[in-house]
């Protein structure tokens, strides 16, 4: 490892300990990290979009004599009146031209992605082939069916659940809950995971820098801790 | 979930496009990037050319990064530009992928190390979304698999799979197999898959990791049954 990258590896570690003293309580290490972390994800962001709008509307404009680029630059110059109580109707004009866009697209795509091809999905046949745990298997097609319809059923307030209606919306509710369950698991799931990554990375990446971080990291640890204490006991 | 996925990239041919796209940040890196690399290599060892990008502003970095993990170096490497190259960011996300599917060259005018597209051998055939066999999203949020489907699945027919965070991954079921071909599920889904790979040599690094999650899942449930073992005591004691 170079001296550049051990440093780099320190630092990621050093910044890792700082979140996690977040467990102890909030502190003024966990501040300072969270405020480097934005800071650097706002500045990256600005950096690549800057070299985006270089690369694909100024330099043809100033290389290649391709003015049309000049509208929508002009268009994103506008964002700026954010900043002007004044002139605020100003930054109206970009926000409409970008939520129009967003949604005009996304609407022709929907349609057929999130409707149509969704309800064939839930009504689809059953594949005679498929294994007992595939989507397709008849015991799942009909376990979708069932529950999507009786999902549904449950959303209807317009006139009062009893009678079938009532045992459809059990169905449906039964389908949630057990929906949010393996939501639940699969968070668990997600979170261990990024932890699991860390300690990775802290106990063995990559020759086992970072590791040396996590001693100096309890005794500062423990010395805030002492200090705090110290004072609260004059305090008292 | 997982051999679905290893199945269509499985029937990828030599020369087949195929795109990958980086919809991710550093926060979910532990779970994304193992995916990563392990469809790199796939895809690599299945003659693909490739075509990486990223949707998000720091899941860019990344697609350099398996490509220096997996094959020895990006834009040093003898065939980039001829069988892989990294376009970067591009911007705007369901309108960029939009854009993206009706010229590329016009998107992304250079590539992440600053060279014309348009000088890049394997994209002179590369025009638009219908130049793609193949979509892999590595996805965890917004953009990612909703609207891929929505600008490039719906609109040109590509054949699409996902990598996804175990916390998205209710979310995509219902998109397969119907829209989404196969899909990664998290940490799990990703040590699977390199076992899947495993006939071609590929060396996995998940084994460790898995054995973790496996401890920390038999503990929440354990914590559960207790819970509910409690609370059921509480329950039928007052009763008695």
């Amino acid at each position: 490892m170079t001296i550049p990258e051990i440093l780099g590896t320190l630092m990621a570690a050093a910044f890792t300990l700082m979140v996690y003293s977040f467990f102890y309580k909030e502190n003024k290490a966990y501040r300072f990290a969270e405020h480097v972390f934005i800071g650097l994800a706002v500045a990256h962001g600005a950096v690549i979009s800057s070299k985006y709008i270089w690369d694909t509307a100024l330099t043809p404009l100033l290389t290649k004599g391709e003015t049309y680029w000049v509208l929508p630059m002009l268009v994103g110059l506008l964002f700026f009146f954010f900043f002007s109580k004044r002139h605020f109707w100003v930054y109206r004009i970009p926000i409409s031209t970008v939520v129009g866009t967003g949604v005009g697209l996304g609407m022709a795509g929907l349609m057929r992605s999130q409707f149509t091809d969704q309800i064939r999905s839930t009504i689809a046949l059953a594949n005679p082939k498929a294994t007992w745990y595939a989507g397709d298997h008849l015991i799942n097609t009909v376990l979708i069916a069932v529950g999507v319809i009786g999902t549904l059923f449950f959303f209807i307030f317009t006139t009062e659940q009893k009678g079938p209606l009532l045992y459809a919306a059990h169905v449906g509710r039964w389908t949630m809950m057990i929906a949010f369950g393996a939501a639940f698991g699969f968070t668990v799931m997600a979170r261990m995971s990024l932890v699991i990554g860390r300690m990775q990375f802290l106990l063995d990446y990559p020759t086992g820098v970072a590791w040396y971080t996590i001693p100096v990291a309890i005794l500062i640890l423990a010395a805030a801790i002492l200090m705090e204490r110290s004072k609260g006991a004059k305090k008292s | 979930m997982t051999v679905a996925y290893n199945d269509v990239v499985e029937k990828v041919k030599p020369g087949d496009v195929a795109i990958i796209s980086m919809d991710f940040s550093p926060a979910s890196m532990a779970e994304q990037y193992p995916a990563t690399k392990a469809t790199v290599a796939h895809l690599a060892a299945k003659g693909a050319k490739i075509v990486g990008l990223g949707f998000w502003a720091d899941g860019a970095p990344f697609m350099d990064r398996a490509y220096i993990d997996v094959l020895g170096a990006s834009k040093n490497h003898p065939k980039y530009g001829v069988d892989f190259v990294n376009l970067g960011w591009v911007p705007n996300g369901e309108v960029g992928m939009a854009a993206l599917g009706k010229d590329v060259h016009a998107t992304c005018s250079k590539d992440y190390y600053g060279t014309p597209v348009g000088a890049l051998p394997m994209m002179k055939d590369i025009k638009s979304g219908k130049d793609f066999k193949l979509l892999i999203t590595i996805a965890s949020g917004t953009p990612g698999v909703p609207e891929w489907l929505r600008q490039w699945q719906a609109q040109y027919g590509v054949t699409t799979i996902t990598a996804v965070t175990a916390v998205s991954a209710p979310g995509i079921r219902p998109y397969f197999p119907a829209q989404i071909g196969g899909v990664i599920e998290g940490l799990a889904g990703a040590a699977e898959y390199e076992v899947l790979l495993a006939r071609y040599g590929y060396k996995g690094t998940l084994a460790p990791p898995m054995d973790a999650q496996s401890l920390s899942h038999i503990l929440v449930v354990a914590f559960i049954v207790l819970g509910n073992i409690g609370f059921a005591l509480k329950k039928y004691g007052k009763g008695k």
